[in-house]
């Protein structure tokens, strides 16, 4: 009976018993008391969350299945069904977008529906697959493989501006990085990219640039200001791994690449004190701690073996700077 | 018992729960501030990323602290117990830095003190369990002894999971050795002692005198819900089987038509369970282990090549969520689909406002122009919600 009466309890998120204490403390009047008691009563359960992830994922399996469906099946009459399918999905996508935004407009525009911004991400993940079909299958864009990636950037950016969605932007800040060449993901950025090309290293340099200067110029030109911290979030990530990775491989030169860093983490400290962002001050502190120990470390000899002990007491007495400037700098972001 | 400071987390409940209040607009802005001024809270607790990087800080600290000390004394002690001597020494200076830390600096989640109670426990823990060159059963007790204690004093939540799981290994480690009868009613004794552990944690959610172990209880009833559905599920009871038993790989193992529809009916019971008591850990668990449901199956069965299967579970999930966001457009059974607290909607806040004004005459109280929180996903998330 007891354990009956457990498993049908249930759980309100508000503690009535933290205001009726400060109730009885004079601190709340009846009346909010009495609102909150009826409000907790009152309360309906949101399954909104749980909802959008079968839904996001029901659009990730759906999109990987049909790319997967068509690969394997390309050599045989199946794949031109296939093929009319995807197009049909995408372009019914498209088309029920285009019928339900709302207005276009510079600033923010919110989605219209529940299901817009899925349906959006259904047609941009098919029309990827398709184009990929495309150049695998008919060799449209022949050896200029540069314009098989190109294209589903461009649209990808359209979509991302005409339609008002940030994942699409994501995608195509991604798209970008693979046209140059450079994979940005934050998971692939270390993995997938070959950081003993200095090439390379240039590139990502550049993009991060750019995106940057994306960045600069949708707050201050207010195309689209919402699209300002995907940008900068990409720029920042991309520019300080190629610093650091220039570092490492211009094994002669390591020292100069301090000044780039410093460049770099004076100009994303600015930025993070202007949009109070506790988040890149981390990113920025971590990137520059690891850029000059790098560099103070590769610089010592270790001739002597002594010198280990010169490393591990640098390394903590960096490390209580690095606490002391991360608590001046959340007081500093908080109380502004 | 906790060593932070009773008060300061008592009025952390009840700011959190007036900033609850207050977003849902039941008090008034003056209300909220009064509460805010009469009930201050003492404790040092940073934003998230300033954690995450006191806690990186802290870490290089000990960790080099440590190879400073090894450096010096591991010549001196040149020996299995001159080196467990050191760093038993240099695990309770750590500790005690915590407490200092924590006493004094009135530390709280500052990532300074999740650091220390991380490396004081493992390397207690570790020390011990090196030395003594401990058996399984043993290095699980240890864990166990050593997680409980700093989950009773820090309130800590992974530190909590990591007592459960150092709970689970003990009756895993002490059961096996009693031959095949025990092996066979292992995943019995699992489910229903994770099944007690989470109806003992279910009791103790809404107790007062536990409120500083909140997370703590929520990471159990998360855990022990898990553990009792694994302990039974088709996968983990065949593959350990197989290992226990040394048995071929194509073995069948008795009673399996028990743990297919245990594996199917568990998350089917939490699922509906969660929509009627209206548990949100439940639920999402419940989700969570519909899917870990899904993978078990496809692994001996495999009616379809997997492209197929994810084209068509795509198209299914796809369907369902749309008629179901559709049929909670309204409530039906006090469930409704829309934005949390957090994020309130116009719909939600109509409605609630209707309840409310329906039962009793509400001052005005609404503050116009009230703002939410417009924080920023990273990268990733569409322009809704994510």
């Amino acid at each position: 009976m007891k354990i009956g009466r457990l498993m049908f309890l249930n759980t309100p998120t508000m503690n009535i018993g933290v205001f009726e204490r400060l109730f009885n403390e004079n601190l709340i009047s009846e009346q909010s008391l009495t609102r909150i008691k009826v409000a907790e009563k009152a309360k309906l359960f949101s399954i909104h969350w749980e909802l959008r992830a079968i839904l996001y994922l029901g659009v990730l399996l759906l999109t990987g299945g049909l790319g997967i469906l068509i690969y394997k099946n390309i050599d045989t009459i199946g794949h031109q069904v296939i093929l009319g399918f995807i197009l049909l999905l995408s372009a019914g996508c498209f088309y029920y977008c285009e019928k339900t935004k709302l207005p276009f407009s510079w600033s923010k525009v919110a989605s219209p529906n529940a299901y817009f911004d899925y349906v959006l991400l259904l047609g941009c993940l098919t029309m990827l697959t398709f184009i990929g079909y495309l150049q695998a299958q008919y060799n449209t864009f022949g050896d200029r493989y540069g314009l098989a990636t190109f294209i589903p950037m461009v649209v990808l950016f359209f979509c991302a501006y005409y339609f008002d969605h940030l994942g699409i932007l994501s995608l195509a800040i991604t798209n970008l990085g693979a046209w140059i060449g450079f994979a940005v993901t934050p998971l692939e950025i270390f993995k997938s990219n070959n950081f003993t090309d200095a090439e390379l290293i240039f590139a990502g340099l550049a993009l991060g640039v750019f995106l940057t200067l994306m960045a600069h110029l949708s707050a201050v030109k207010k195309i689209k200001p919402h699209f300002c911290f995907t940008y900068l979030n990409f720029g920042m990530n991309i520019l300080f791994v190629s610093c650091l990775a220039g570092m490492f491989y211009f094994d002669s030169f390591y020292l100069l690449w301090l000044i780039p860093l410093g460049a770099l983490v004076f100009y994303f400290y600015r930025k993070a004190i202007a949009m109070r962002s506790f988040y890149f001050i981390l990113m920025l502190t971590v990137y520059g701690y690891i850029g000059v120990s790098y560099a103070l470390v590769n610089s010592l000899s270790f001739a002597v073996f002594e010198i280990v002990y010169l490393v591990m007491m640098y390394f903590i007495a960096s490390a209580v700077f690095g606490i002391i400037f991360l608590i001046r700098m959340n007081k500093k972001l908080k109380t502004r | 018992m906790i060593a932070y400071s009773h008060t300061s987390l008592d009025n952390m409940v009840i700011h959190e729960q007036s900033a609850k209040a207050r977003s849902r607009q039941l008090i008034d802005s003056n209300e909220f501030n009064n509460i805010k001024t009469a009930h201050p809270i003492n404790l040092y607790t940073p934003n998230l990323f300033i954690r995450i990087g006191l806690f990186l800080a802290t870490s290089l600290i000990i960790l080099m602290s440590q190879g400073l000390l090894m450096l010096m004394f591991g010549g001196l002690a040149d020996s299995d117990t001159g080196i467990a001597i050191v760093v038993a020494v240099f695990g309770i200076g750590v500790y005690w830095v915590l407490e200092y830390f924590i006493r004094e600096k009135k530390h709280y989640r500052s990532g300074v003190d999740d650091a220390l109670m991380w490396a004081s426990v493992s390397l207690l823990a570790g020390d011990l369990i090196f030395y003594f060159n401990m058996s399984s059963l043993q290095a699980s007790v240890t864990v166990l002894i050593f997680s409980l204690f700093a989950s009773i004093r820090f309130g800590n939540s992974v530190m909590a999971g990591v007592a459960f799981l150092s709970f689970l290994c003990v009756l895993f480690f002490s059961i096996t050795p009693f031959g095949a009868i025990a092996k066979t009613i292992l995943p019995f004794v699992t489910m229903i002692v994770s099944l007690a552990v989470y109806l003992f944690a279910r009791s103790k959610r809404n107790d007062n005198r536990w409120r500083h172990y909140r997370y703590c209880i929520m990471m159990l009833e998360f855990l022990s819900l898990v553990s009792t559905y694994l302990s039974v599920n088709y996968f983990v009871v065949r593959e350990l089987s197989i290992a226990m038993f040394s048995l071929p790989g194509n073995a069948v193992i008795p009673g399996g038509i028990f743990f297919w529809i245990a594996t199917f009916l568990i998350p089917a019971i939490y699922i509906w369970r969660a929509l009627y008591t209206k548990e949100a850990l439940l639920l999402r668990t419940g989700l969570l282990l519909a899917a870990v449901a899904v993978f078990t199956f496809r692994a001996y069965f495999s009616i379809a090549p997997i492209e197929q299967v994810m084209t068509l579970a795509g198209m299914i999930l796809i369907l369902v969520s749309y008629f179901v966001i559709k049929y909670l457009k309204k409530p039906r059974r006090g469930i409704i689909d829309k934005a949390p607290d957090e994020n309130i909607s116009q719909y939600e806040s109509h409605v609630e406002g209707l309840i409310v004004s329906e039962t009793f005459k509400p001052e005005a109280a609404v503050e116009p122009g009230f703002k939410f929180g417009g924080g920023s996903t990273g990268g990733g998330g569409a322009s809704g919600q994510f």
